[in-house]
């Protein structure tokens, strides 16, 4: 279902349109949401935030989006970024100011020229790395990607994933030595990261 | 590598995107959860009124929190009021603390067809028992069960169920808001409602509530375990509720710019949506306010462990707590206890995962091991051995889920055979191998030249079969299938029949699983019935 078709049955049929939204976008909105709050929040909180963001881009989109100038991703985009750095300041209260990192994109004023070269080889390693982790493949790279990405614990891990949480203790252990070695290979040199 | 947490910071916008294509985390069921509040948080918006409003006279009666700690012996206090008596059991219900820490509170209430005003006072005046000068283990065990009861009353407050409120009176703000140039404006309502409980006059009372029974580090921050998996709990939320958002600052019905509200110290203002504020020296609250459940605990507190100038308590709780489901028997739940500058506070809470959970988890890992010994899964029937007219071939476990027994009995042992028994010392204690394995997978492996084979039975099943799971493997379907038969400290004892995707049994198991730490997770005994 393209934008103008989503945005058409949010009109004609607006819970029913809220659901298909909801489905066409919760994955991304939560990938978003995770990347920024994981290192702060709980899984409820990052639910909650996620809450948040798609009652808000309902409320948008009553109030405005309509016709062809509408480019919903780039919507969901802002709008859950917005809220997640929300929710950052919120849990990481009082110490705001010396969390830039938290949003590349949004803070770029605060990117001295000085970081452009810094900045451009974490976008490289960064590309290496997720490339790395894929070829781990599954379940290994579900695995670290759940567990760090997602920050998931290995009990949700083991529940998602159908196996005992020892083995996704195991075999995350196991993934994290191959990767390692990976990344060596690959010119990352540990610690870098 | 030396810090996997921050394996992806600074992730970029294409990877985030690839990530959630390729790598989708949630649940149906959490999809649900998540759209369920979307949808109740988009209808009480769009239902509010877009102004400030203070009338009428209604007081929600504060919810009965204090029975929390439903303990035998537990202090009664009368309570007195118009239209009726009361009998509250005191929070401080430790039948070892009530000479030394009585908290006596009285209620009275007051109705009439138009006006109903619940005020509460509180006699502080004696001392608490959480001091740290007498460490007597009936003391800290009095001190567990008031600081305990204690965090209670703040996870419910701040988390669930909110603070009473007068839903009449209250604030609602609706700035108008623009994120980019590209989509039109639109604005928020967010209400607030006027917090009639008689304890909270400001934040900074809720605070101090609060830190009457946590230190500053449990309210305040998020901590990783050994594998750096992040723990659950209290934790991190806290500062959430009331830190930022500032409506007090935001002109009603005024349309701006997001980032060009500041605050007085010229930070921009978030919108981070407090869940408290306070507006003209009043205190505003926007949770829906909820009667929790009475039952907070399950068990009685229990000192597991202490060393000078700490002591940890371990306590079920029964509240449908954190992610899991709810338990009947409760999570076990361990609460640091330290001397925070000569007064016992709470200050770590780790939270394991209900008893029946674990058990659902020990019984789905049948289908675990049950694939990785089945020969239909794993075999490379390009190498065939014949061994006194038996056929094996060579293991290659297609099992792309879970192929925890190729990795033990292939990687980094030089026995496989001694790799499987590695793999199932995952599930089964030593004495259950020994005993039960031989029944399982006896006869099923040998090795040549290195190589493990493993024996082509007709009978081993298929787990997946045109992509659909060939049994009923998902937690929920054992759960639904699993009968708890006793539950103990120590162990647990479960029935679990097991079923084709179609509705016919498979197999009936009972088994009993040991504790070992902090959780039920080794079983000592696995009968098929």
């Amino acid at each position: 279902m393209n934008d103008s078709q989503l945005i058409s049955l949010m009109n004609r049929s607006p819970h029913e349109g809220r659901r298909a939204f909801f489905e066409e976008f919760v994955g991304y909105v939560y990938a978003v949401t995770a990347n920024k709050l994981r290192a702060l929040a709980s899984r409820e909180d990052i639910e909650e935030c996620v809450s948040d963001i798609f009652a808000e881009l309902y409320r948008c989109i009553d109030r405005g989006l309509s016709g062809g100038d509408s480019d919903l991703k780039a919507l969901v985009t802002v709008v859950a970024k917005r809220k997640a750095i929300d929710y950052f300041r919120r849990l990481s209260s009082p110490s705001f100011q010396d969390t830039f990192s938290i949003d590349d994109d949004c803070y770029a004023d605060y990117a001295s020229r000085d970081n452009v070269q810094a900045q451009t080889e974490n976008k490289e390693r960064n590309s290496i790395l997720y490339q790395r982790i894929k070829e781990l493949g599954d379940p290994d790279s579900s695995i670290i990607i759940q567990q760090f990405f997602y920050g998931r614990t290995a009990r949700q891990i083991a529940a998602a994933l159908e196996m005992s949480e020892a083995a996704v203790q195991k075999r995350s252990s196991r993934a994290r030595t191959k990767l390692k070695k990976l990344l060596i290979m690959s010119g990352i040199e540990e610690g870098s990261i | 590598m030396n810090d996997w947490e921050n394996l992806f910071m600074n992730t970029d916008q294409h990877t985030i995107e690839d990530i959630a294509e390729n790598f989708p985390v949630l649940s149906d069921e959490e999809k649900e959860r998540i759209f369920a509040m979307s949808e109740r948080k988009y209808n009480n918006t769009n239902n509010d009124q877009l102004h400030e409003q203070v009338s009428g006279v209604e007081v929600y009666r504060r919810p009965r929190w204090y029975k929390t700690a439903a303990i035998a012996a537990a202090a009664v206090l009368a309570v007195t009021g118009i239209g009726g008596s009361f009998y509250f059991i005191s929070r401080n219900g430790s039948p070892n603390n009530k000479s030394a820490n009585d908290v006596v509170e009285t209620v009275t209430e007051t109705s009439t067809d138009a006006e109903e005003v619940t005020t509460v006072e509180e006699d502080t005046t004696e001392e608490a028992t959480y001091s740290t000068d007498n460490t007597d283990p009936e003391v800290l065990l009095a001190s567990a069960y008031e600081l305990t009861a204690g965090y209670a009353d703040v996870y419910r407050m701040l988390q669930w169920y909110g603070l009473n409120v007068d839903e009449s009176q209250s604030i609602t703000f609706n700035p108008h808001l623009s994120y980019s140039e590209s989509f039109d404006e639109w604005e928020i309502n967010e209400t607030y409602y006027k917090v009639t409980d008689e304890r909270f006059k400001s934040i900074e009372d809720i605070k101090n509530f609060a830190r009457q029974y946590l230190t500053d580090s449990v309210l305040g921050l998020t901590e990783s375990d050994e594998s750096g998996f992040p723990r659950t709990g209290f934790g991190s939320s806290f500062t959430s509720y009331f830190d930022y958002g500032n409506y007090s600052l935001c002109p009603t019905g005024e349309r701006f710019e997001l980032d060009q509200i500041t605050d007085p110290s010229g930070e921009p203002l978030s919108f981070g949506f407090s869940d408290y504020i306070e507006y003209n020296g009043e205190l505003y609250s926007k949770i829906p306010h909820q009667q929790p459940d009475e039952k907070f605990f399950g068990s009685e507190a229990e000192i597991v462990d202490s060393g000078d100038g700490w002591f940890t308590v371990q306590r079920l709780v029964t509240e449908h707590y954190c992610t899991f489901p709810t338990s009947d028997t409760g999570a076990p739940v361990w609460f640091r206890i330290v001397d925070d500058g000569g007064t016992w506070k709470i200050d770590n809470v780790d939270v394991g995962s209900p008893v029946e959970y674990d058990a659902y988890v020990m019984m789905q890992c049948y289908y675990d091991f049950l694939r990785n010994f089945s020969s239909a899964e794993n075999s490379d029937t390009s190498d065939m051995i014949e061994v006194n007219g038996v056929s094996y071939a060579k293991y290659a476990s297609s099992y792309t889920l879970g192929d925890a027994l190729s990795g033990y009995a292939m990687e980094g042992i030089s026995d496989p055979l001694e790799g499987i028994k590695e793999y199932t010392k995952l599930y089964f204690t030593d004495e259950a191998i020994d005993q039960f394995m031989p029944d399982l997978i006896g006869g099923k492996f040998i090795t040549q030249d290195g190589t493990l084979y493993i024996r082509q039975d007709e009978g081993d099943p298929i787990f997946v079969s045109g992509e659909k799971p060939v049994f009923k493997w998902d937690m929920a379907d054992i759960q639904e299938n699993t009968e708890i038969l006793s539950v103990s400290d120590d162990e647990i004892s479960v029935r679990t029949v097991y079923y084709y995707a179609d509705g016919t049994p498979f197999h009936t198991v009972s088994a009993t699983i040991e504790r070992t730490e902090n959780s039920y997770n080794l079983f000592t005994s696995f009968i098929i019935e």
